[in-house]
């Protein structure tokens, strides 16, 4: 029997499709199965699931959560019926305005809102869902106030029109595309941006990734998706009115995409029949909003990751068992290094990085004194001081997290204005940080992957899609991030979750994903906090290979032994002061530097007034 | 003129229970960077508890009014526990964004099966006299409002800046860590917070319940108006929260006034779009270190 389930292991992808399309086709027969009262239901699950794959994109990969798409909803309703009825245009056209209405207001809220941030984005788009809902009570001529639409015309196609059973299959078709479309999404860069942001902002902001542009995609896809679903299901029931669409339906949008379980694909499926379903079995008039603050509530407290979530919880362990047990790819096709490096290494003497009098204030603090000094292309250049001494703040600094009050750097010779982490980033310096900044929800290779996603990004049409073309630049990327991980010598499971790392292959992992992003300047805030002997040893090599390539690598570190080992110059900073910058031998038996570590009586002193 | 100065007043003392309402998000957001989404259902509640103690309770009225705040802030307490504690998990965190509005709509859900639909008005003790300041005319009931606030405010500055509790808030709004080593509960802290963001959310209620007629359903729309003049000021801070509320108060004022009543709630949340377009972190923000992702 295991053997069997080994065997077919290799054929799950197929199995999975197969299974798909099995409940896709015993779907399609419903309208031939049941009567109009289930198919009606079933055409609202059909709905729903439109909808809320889209927010599902929103909430599950986002981490955004919006309270008002049941106005957007409404958008697309109002819109193509109010087109349709007024005008006489035909569905398709109208629906397409719809979806683009939609779009356009939805982008007129969370371009301000997803600046401002997460809770600032779900109270203005709860206010936003109110408005709506007053303004079609309000605005007659449009909306026909609270008597609404009614009349509104079946879609036509070439003299045939759609009645319920034909816009189920309708509906049907154009749910499974959405599903399809956000599988596609959390394969590809996209998707990977979207949740690495939603994880650790900063960390994806140090790989390039702009948490503003990821954001609003997502916001953008859910608004065109709810915007469609408006538009079907106006032309479907030929009547509405603003109370479908009020505070209440955007908060069963949202229950339905928690309870399915955000963030996972058929989420919304689960939590669309549920919701749909459970009224019928409940027969409550009363209480039913009370009911669904309830299993909202317990569904956060005990199936914090939804229903499709928690059962692929149980079921993958199980599965993996049966994995076959390496699953490493063969790197035989190319070393590591061949992928990597391609550019040539750089004259050593040349200087990559100027900084000249840089200060940096927090408050009454002056963290930063002037600092200045220089970095050689292709040498290590380690950054050493007492606890405080301003060497992260400097490192925050040149990568453009902290603004600094004066100074000026210069890389490559030119002018560098260090305007942000994400702008920094993308002139090729990449960093590390201090504490481990994983995204926990992705697997090892995909954190790698996560920082190619600047380089080598396909359109987000593509990544919706998954044209061949973003086929093979996903393929190109593993195989680069297989490298990236043979680079570092990590020997580990490459598919699982970044989360059940150990700590010391956290940090090398940490170390690829920053290289993953090509730099030509990589910034390491102590990496070898908390690595074994031995992990020293093979971040020490490491070292030696990325500056073989070229590569020049700023470094914090602590253990003297080992800056010792590795660095071609040492800058101490004391008191947010370069003390000196010289040969690490010079520097580290230079009294004043010893003073500043172990504290001499002049300093013991000093600090006394 | 005399217009113009009565709509001023009117305006401001709307606007100070909208502030006093407001500063409930800001007091708990600036200790551990939550909030009571349900904050409007809690006013809301404060309201109708207001008016069932005193008029169908008999209860004299200030009993009913500090039963009324009691019972919210002692509510929120118990929402700090189940919908918060359990669901801040840092400032990327959603789930207590959900869950407090669950609470919310449990909250509306349940106040409208056990009071229906109904809404009341609260005698107000002051009485229906008018008060004329220069030629305008407005209610005693009404204005009664802002010297009420104003002694409210003092008594909320006071309690931080003197007492050990406010001490402890203003540490734990500071560093959150460095309190915990101290070897105070930040916990405990945290629900302090809460009760008093509860109780503020009562008092708004109650007092608003002797003006204005209160029944379940106001619950939302306030909380999105104070949500409304958090965001206009910053949420982290109280200071820029009542200038906004205030704000807030008058301009709805004149807008009903000259513009329109029915789109009025319009005009504000088209207000705040735009400020949060053109200073996204609030009209009156400063924060301490910007970081630049």
């Amino acid at each position: 029997m295991n053997q069997l389930i080994e065997k077919s292991f290799g054929y799950r992808t197929a199995a999975g499709w197969i299974a798909g399309l099995a409940a896709v086709g015993l779907l399609a027969a419903g309208p031939w199965m049941v009567d109009t009262y289930y198919l009606n239901l079933l055409f609202m699950i059909g709905i729903f699931v439109i909808t809320c794959t889209g927010m599902n994109i929103l909430i599950g990969y986002c981490g955004i959560v919006s309270i008002g798409h049941a106005g957007l909803m409404a958008v697309g309703a109002y819109m193509s019926s109010f087109l349709s009825t007024t005008y006489g245009l035909s569905f398709w056209t109208v629906a397409l305005i719809g979806m683009l209405v939609s779009l356009i207001i939805g982008s007129l809220i969370a371009i301000p809102t997803i600046r401002a941030g997460g809770v600032y984005l779900s109270m203005i788009t709860i206010a936003f869902g109110v408005v709506i809902h007053e303004v079609l009570i309000r605005w007659d001529g449009f909306s026909g106030g609270p008597l609404g639409i009614s009349g509104i015309a079946k879609p036509q196609v070439a003299g045939y029109t759609f009645d319920l059973k034909s816009m189920y299959i309708f509906v049907l078709a154009i749910a499974v595309i959405a599903l399809l479309i956000a599988r596609n999404l959390r394969r590809s860069s996209w998707g990977r941006a979207m949740i690495a942001t939603k994880e650790n902002e900063i960390a994806a902001a140090s790989l390039g990734i702009r948490k503003f542009t990821v954001q609003y995609a997502g916001f953008a896809i859910s608004s065109v998706l709810a915007g469609l679903s408006g538009a079907i299901y106006a032309h479907t029931n030929s009547f509405i009115s603003p109370d479908t669409y009020n505070f209440q339906t955007s908060v069963q949008l949202v229950l339905i995409v928690i309870l399915g379980g955000s963030g996972r694909v058929l989420g919304p499926v689960i939590g669309a029949a549920i919701i749909v379903f459970l009224p019928e079995v409940l027969d409550m008039e009363k209480l039913r909003m009370a009911l669904y603050g309830g299993i909202m509530f317990a569904v956060l407290f005990f199936l914090p990751k939804g229903i499709a979530g928690t059962v692929a919880g149980w079921v993958a362990p199980q599965l993996s068992r049966f994995a076959p047990k390496s699953q490493k790819a063969s790197s035989s096709t190319a070393s590591g290094e061949e992928i990597m490096f391609s550019a040539p290494a750089q004259a050593k003497d040349k200087e990559l990085l100027v900084l000249e009098g840089i200060n940096k204030y927090f408050g009454g603090l002056h963290a930063l004194k002037d600092v200045s000094f220089s970095v050689a292309a292709g040498t290590i250049h380690s950054l050493v001081g007492p606890n405080g001494a301003g060497k992260t703040t400097l490192l925050n600094v040149i990568s453009g997290l902290y603004s600094s009050e004066q100074g000026s750097f210069k890389l490559h010779g030119e002018k560098l204005v260090p305007r942000s982490l994400s702008a920094v980033a993308q002139l090729g310096i990449a960093r590390t940080f201090q504490h481990s900044r994983l995204f926990k929800e992705l697997s090892v290779l995909e954190n790698i992957m996560t920082g190619m996603t600047k380089r080598e990004r396909s359109g987000l049409g593509a990544s919706l899609l998954r044209t061949p073309k973003q086929l093979r630049s996903e393929r190109q990327m593993e195989a680069r991030s297989h490298a990236l991980l043979d680079l570092i010598g990590y020997e580990g499971d490459r598919h699982m979750p970044a989360s059940q790392l150990p700590y010391g292959h956290q940090r090398m992992v940490e170390i690829a994903r920053a290289l993953a992003t090509s730099p030509s300047l990589l910034l390491l805030d102590e990496p070898a906090a908390g690595m074994t002997a031995t992990e020293i040893e093979q971040l020490e090599n490491l070292l030696r290979k990325l500056v073989s390539h070229g590569v020049t690598v700023i470094l914090i570190e602590h253990h003297m032994d080992f800056v010792q080992r590795v660095s071609d110059t040492v800058t101490v900073l004391d008191f947010g002061r370069v003390i000196g910058t010289g040969s690490p031998e010079q520097m580290l038996s230079d009294p004043r530097v010893i003073q500043a570590y172990l504290g001499g009586e002049e300093v013991a002193a000093s600090a006394e007034h | 003129m005399s217009l113009i100065l009565q709509l001023v007043i009117s305006g401001l003392s709307v606007g100070c229970l909208y502030a006093l309402i407001a500063l409930g998000y800001s007091l708990t957001f600036v200790v551990n960077g939550t909030l009571n989404m349900s904050q409007g259902q809690l006013v809301m509640l404060g309201g109708v508890l207001m008016f069932g103690f005193s008029e169908l309770g008999h209860l004299p009225f200030l009993v009913s009014f500090a039963l009324a705040a009691l019972i919210v802030g002692l509510l929120n307490l118990g929402i700090e526990r189940l919908a918060i504690r359990k669901f801040d998990k840092g400032a990327n965190s959603i789930e207590w964004v959900l869950s407090t509005i669950a609470v919310g709509i449990i909250i509306q859900d349940v106040a409208l099966y056990v009071n229906g639909p109904d809404e009341g008005v609260t005698p107000s003790p002051v009485g229906d006299e008018m008060l004329r300041i220069f030629g305008a005319g407005i209610y005693w009931k009404e204005f009664i409002f802002l010297p009420v606030v104003g002694v409210l405010l003092v008594l909320l500055i006071l309690f931080y800046k003197k007492s050990h509790w406010g001490l402890w808030l203003r540490a734990t709004a500071d560093n959150r860590t460095a309190v915990e080593i101290m070897g105070v509960s930040s916990n405990k802290i945290v629900a302090v917070a809460y009760v008093l963001s509860g109780l503020l959310a009562g008092i708004g209620g109650a007092l608003m319940s002797t003006n204005y007629a209160v029944s379940v359903d106001i619950g939302l729309p306030l909380g999105l108006k104070a949500i409304s003049v958090a965001i206009l000021a910053g949420v982290n801070n109280p200071k820029g929260i009542v200038a906004a509320g205030l704000i807030l108060g008058i301009s709805e004022a004149f807008i009903g006034q000259y513009i329109s009543t029915a789109f009025r709630e319009m005009f504000v949340y088209g207000l705040v779009i735009l400020v949060l377009y053109w200073k996204p972190m609030g009209l009156f923000n400063a924060r301490k270190t910007i970081v630049k992702v």
